[in-house]
């Protein structure tokens, strides 16, 4: 069997989670990017994704980018990261419900609220609680509103090429933060 | 002239008007100074090919002096619209700022000169590229070649202009006495921008106007960044003040940046309104040099505001499907009476939006009353059906406040 070697990623991959991500948050949590591994290793540890499926960070669609976007059997999943600020990250995600086919927030643990929960839920939203090391599915997601709406993330994921695999070395390459 | 729906030029819109079913949709080019003089021909062959009334403006606030904002590096467009002005200060700009003192030290009846000599004769000498233009229009309408003939000159002369604070504004005294050697020489042919800093309250305009000389019958106002979401009542009340001023002196009032509330206005006195297409509904005069292309948002008809792709669909989704666009546009990629906006290219968005435009300017016009009451419908329904997740109060505050101070003046 041949083995299949890990391809270089494209200078912008990890644009976002580098410098927009890692920027402070405004209480004493971590940075967003330090979010971004455990929610990987989460997913592969679910079985939602495996090291070969497409996924990015910081996908643009239109006029907006998706923290983390990742495609495993014809499906995408869009998780948008945020410690505190969860009112922003599940607006986000509500518009996200419409161009993939399951839209999560992905919140830290200490931070999470049940009124970001409720308003999720309202929102048909999905909730990951992170944690350090990986990430627990607290409320699934709405089906999408209008399937197949025309064009979605999944294009943008195949143009990218980059795969779950590219992505997580690239975190552990670039030394993204690490949570306390 | 009566010219209600003015259109800011740009390259880009090119294509789109060529398009024949668009021609209803505008009356009037207005084309910035600096694709004027920086694409003399191309723009010149793209603008007389349209058989349009036009003006060309002057953008003189993008070399004006500011000590409130660092302005970006001028673009060689800058250095060639400065040209135009003062061919001696292109020499050393923008090495050096160019204070408000050396327009003063008697070359700014020149540089007035100039600047209407550049508009004058525009039609005669930016020409090169007309039949070029004139070709690619024919063929986008599938009509002959137009029969070789006279090229129009601009609608109006636009003399050169500086963003103010208001009539005791050094600046001001230049602009003034540049609409007086143009009323000198070109009398009822001018039509100058009155524009004023985004610092100022609106009623400023009512002062400038009060203050100009004689000879005129249009005016364009600029208020820098008016933003008409934001828009107070007192900043309506200030427009209409503006236009009432005016009407004693008999002058006709264009709003050269609005938006829906300025097609409010129309049945209350304001003669037009100009905007980019997609955009600029607003500009700031200090920031006129900040042009680029971003991608063009979609426009809801029925919150009258601009929104991002990503964000107008969950909203047309949300609202009654009633409310959601009919244009030719929106029908032909409409699932379950709404239109699926993420299929439209960057131009069928601003077709629908000029689609729109022009509907909603033919609604005002046509029972104001109604369009008032369909705003606050909108805005009432959004009240008590928000959008989950989102700050549905975004969108019906400006309905509101429109409503309020419209329907203020009606009383």
């Amino acid at each position: 069997m041949s083995t299949v070697r890990p391809r270089a990623l494209p200078a912008t991959a990890l644009e976002g989670p580098t410098q927009r991500l890692a920027r402070p948050t405004c209480r004493s949590g971590p940075p967003e990017a330090a979010l971004l591994r455990p929610t990987i290793r989460g997913l592969l540890r679910l079985g939602r994704v495996n090291q070969m499926s497409l996924a990015g960070t910081e996908m643009p669609w239109h006029q907006k980018r998706v923290d983390l976007a990742v495609m495993w059997d014809r499906q995408t999943l869009a998780v948008e990261l945020k410690v505190d600020n969860w009112r922003r990250a599940v607006e986000q995600a509500y518009i996200n419900r419409w161009y993939a086919d399951e839209s999560w927030v992905g919140l830290w643990h200490a931070y999470l609220t049940p009124a970001a929960v409720r308003a999720a839920s309202d929102a048909g939203v999905g909730v990951l609680v992170v944690t350090r090391g990986t990430i627990y599915p607290l409320q699934s997601p709405s089906r999408p509103p209008r399937p197949n709406v025309g064009g979605d993330l999944s294009e943008t994921l195949r143009a990218r090429g980059v795969r779950v695999r590219d992505l997580l070395g690239e975190v552990r390459r670039r030394g993204l933060p690490a949570l306390a | 002239m009566d010219f209600q729906h003015w259109l800011s030029y740009s390259h880009s819109d090119q294509a789109l008007f060529r398009r024949p079913d668009l021609d209803s949709s505008w009356d009037a080019l207005v084309v910035p100074g600096t694709l004027a003089t920086f694409y003399f021909e191309g723009t010149g062959g793209f603008v007389l090919a349209q058989r349009a009334p036009y003006v060309i403006d002057p953008r003189t606030p993008l070399i004006q002096t500011s000590t409130e904002v660092k302005r970006s590096a001028p673009r060689a467009s800058h250095l060639k619209l400065l040209e135009i002005h003062d061919p001696e200060a292109a020499a050393w700009w923008p090495e050096r700022e160019i204070p408000r003192e050396h327009w003063e030290d008697g070359r700014w009846p020149e540089v007035v000169e100039s600047v209407l000599d550049f508009q004058t004769q525009y039609s005669t000498a930016a020409t090169a590229k007309l039949d070029k233009y004139e070709r690619l229009k024919a063929e986008a309408r599938g009509e002959q070649l137009p029969t070789p003939g006279v090229t129009d000159a601009p609608a109006r002369l636009v003399p050169p202009y500086w963003a103010v604070h208001g009539s005791a504004d050094p600046w001001w005294r230049l602009s003034r006495e540049a609409i007086s050697i143009a009323i000198t020489r070109h009398g009822g042919q001018v039509q100058p921008i009155l524009a004023i800093r985004e610092d100022v309250p609106t009623n400023v305009l009512a002062e400038l106007i009060a203050d100009l000389p004689d000879g005129l019958t249009d005016v364009f106002c600029w208020k820098g960044s008016w933003d008409e979401a934001k828009a107070t009542e007192e900043d309506v009340a200030a427009w209409l003040d503006a236009v009432r001023v005016a009407r004693d002196r008999g002058i006709s009032v264009t709003n050269l940046y609005g938006g829906f509330l300025s097609a409010l206005m129309l049945p209350l006195g304001l003669a037009g309104f100009g905007h980019g297409v997609g955009y600029s509904e607003s500009r700031d005069t200090r920031r006129l040099g900040e042009t680029g292309a971003s991608e063009t948002r979609y426009y809801v008809p029925a919150v009258h505001g601009f929104l991002t792709v990503p964000s107008a669909q969950p909203l047309i989704d949300h609202l009654p499907a009633e409310w959601a666009c009919r244009c030719d546009v929106c029908r032909s990629v409409a699932v379950n009476d709404r239109p699926v906006i993420a299929t439209l290219t960057q131009e069928d968005r601003k077709a629908h939006f000029l689609f729109c435009r022009r509907d909603e300017i033919e609604a005002v016009l046509s029972d104001q009353q109604a369009a008032l009451d369909q705003m606050r419908g909108v805005a009432d329904w959004l009240a008590s059906n928000p959008v989950p997740a989102m700050d549905t109060d975004r969108w019906a505050r400006p309905l509101r406040t429109w409503f309020q101070a419209i329907s203020a003046q009606l009383d």
